[in-house]
């Protein structure tokens, strides 16, 4: 039960983070740009079929295999690029998560089946 | 109120145990598991699928206690968003293997393109996509928790960014879960 433990007393007021807010941008910009690469990788399989047997790493998964390769090594290498250049920086947090918010919001109409084969389509 | 840590594993492993125990009493196990290696990953990955739902909607409630500054088990949160970062990545390895026997040919999919297509075409493909889309936000949401610990319970913007995906990928997690149990129900491996 919460008896055990310590409640937190909160304030509104922002106080010093352990490490620079950079830290959690880097994080946030990392994982959309995965997901902006799933999303990409996906429409450019639906409007390219060289494109798309390229990325067919797996006969049985097919080009799903690539497209969550894509996905993984963006944010998986865009992470530590961004660490790196944001780690010791305060940045607009507030400005930054609504643009990941945004980000995400993007990402997830591009995945919509009616939006990216439209998309897949007029390329 | 928020529960102990010990107190939501007592309650997980109790329900599980409930669940399980009247499963194994009304169910024929044959028909449960199926006699095919893919109705035993099938099987896997619906039960990881639930697992992961029941864990990260415990970290889903905790998690609005962050955001509105009231957190008291922030350590719970912590392991709760953990766990559900790595049934998402158990769940989604299932997934993409069971994806084998989805596409193979007279499975799932070659019955939904021939007799349902918008079955396929759209809601298993937005389905397969928005599954991945799990893994990020609740990775992102365990690191910043980590990382920081309890110095963001202080700041309401870091409280934001670290509770918001859990609640994001709650929702990928449950439009993924939704499609694939009508999916499974309408055409099976």
């Amino acid at each position: 039960m919460d008896v055990a433990h310590e409640a937190a007393v909160v304030t509104e007021e922002p106080v010093a983070l352990r490490f620079p807010t950079g830290v959690i941008l880097a994080a946030l910009l990392a994982a959309w740009i995965g997901l902006m690469a799933l999303a990409i990788t996906n429409i450019a399989a639906g409007a390219d079929a060289g494109f798309r047997s390229w990325i067919t790493l797996h006969p049985g998964i097919g080009p799903y295999s690539g497209k969550q390769l894509f996905m993984y090594a963006a944010w998986f290498v865009g992470w530590p690029v961004l660490h790196l250049a944001l780690r010791r920086r305060e940045m607009n947090l507030k400005r930054g998560f609504g643009f990941f918010l945004f980000g995400i919001l993007v990402a997830v109409l591009l995945m919509w089946p009616p939006i990216f084969e439209a998309i897949a389509d007029a390329l | 109120m928020e529960p102990s840590l010990a107190t939501l594993l007592i309650l997980t492993a109790g329900a599980v145990a409930v669940v399980g125990l009247a499963m194994a009493l009304t169910s024929p196990a044959g028909i449960l598991v199926g006699d095919t290696q893919w109705q035993y990953i099938s099987a896997f990955h619906g039960l990881g699928a639930t697992v992961f739902l029941l864990g990260s909607t415990i970290a889903v409630y905790l998690a609005w206690r962050l955001y509105i500054g009231e957190i008291k088990a922030f350590d719970d949160l912590k392991w709760l968003a953990a766990f559900s970062t790595v049934m998402s990545a158990v769940t989604i390895a299932f997934g993409t293997w069971i994806y084998i026997a989805y596409r193979a040919p007279g499975g799932p999919r070659s019955y939904f393109l021939e007799n349902l297509p918008e079955v396929h075409q759209i809601f298993f493909e937005f389905k397969e996509f928005i599954a991945l889309f799990t893994l990020p936000m609740f990775f992102t949401s365990t690191f910043i928790l980590w990382r920081y610990g309890k110095s963001i319970v202080h700041h309401p913007q870091a409280r934001a960014a670290a509770s918001v995906p859990v609640l994001l990928g709650w929702g990928f997690l449950l439009v993924a879960y939704v499609l694939g149990a009508a999916i499974t129900k309408l055409r099976g491996v």
